[in-house]
């Protein structure tokens, strides 16, 4: 690729990545309950970083080696594996532990069959 | 494009995201509970692979690509690792 051209891409998926990972943790300092703040970390983080990777892997294969790119794609691939795991596991231990009023929810589809629900 | 430009360019995103590294602590300093912090330690990991993948570029070493990759790996371990230990019990019990 041209030099040029893949610096300027680079520059520009990292400045989306960055941007992208700055209002999730503007999002997660200003939302108001657990739940919330765990969309916010969930889906704008996996996407900045997401960027951020791919800005990496592109300046270092058109450095000329090829397999640095290929393992930053991997890498991508992996977060977008086990970030929703991730966030799963949180999102139930959150909902198992909370106590009565702890966050407000309009629609509760777990309010019958957990064992620790605020309904129980 | 200008080396120097790409340098300072660089080195504004990496100061971008050491303040956004700051707001996660303060989130994980004043979480009203545990799992409020779990979500603050989750994207604190993903803040570190973000912080190596810059160095990397900015520092031309590729090395400090296998850092970013083990980070990742261990983010989500301990991620895991706090979501299981609050669902059996937490550190009440």
């Amino acid at each position: 690729m041209n030099p040029i051209l893949s610096d300027y891409l680079v520059l520009g998926l990292a400045t989306v990545g960055v941007v992208f990972i700055f209002i999730s943790a503007l999002g997660i300092l200003r939302l108001p309950d657990v739940f919330t703040r765990m969309h916010a970390a969930g889906k704008a983080a996996t996407l900045g970083v997401s960027c951020l990777l791919l800005a990496a892997g592109i300046f270092f294969g058109t450095l000329g080696d090829i397999s640095e790119f290929w393992r930053m794609v991997a890498l991508i691939a992996l977060f977008f594996v086990t970030a929703p795991i991730a966030t799963t596991t949180m999102a139930r231990a959150a909902y198992r532990t909370a106590k009565p009023g702890d966050f407000r929810l309009d629609v509760d589809e777990m309010g019958d069959t957990s064992l620790a629900g605020k309904d129980s | 494009m200008n080396e120097l430009v790409f340098d300072l360019w660089l080195n504004g995103l990496m100061t971008l995201l050491a303040i956004s590294l700051l707001i996660c602590f303060i989130r994980l300093l004043r979480g009203p509970d545990v799992p409020n912090r779990t979500v603050a330690f989750d994207l604190i990991a993903v803040h570190a692979v973000g912080i190596f993948a810059l160095f990397a570029v900015q520092r031309n070493s590729e090395v400090l690509l296998e850092g970013a990759i083990i980070t990742a790996v261990l983010g989500f371990l301990g991620t895991v690792m706090l979501g299981r230990f609050l669902e059996r019990g937490g550190p009440n019990q």
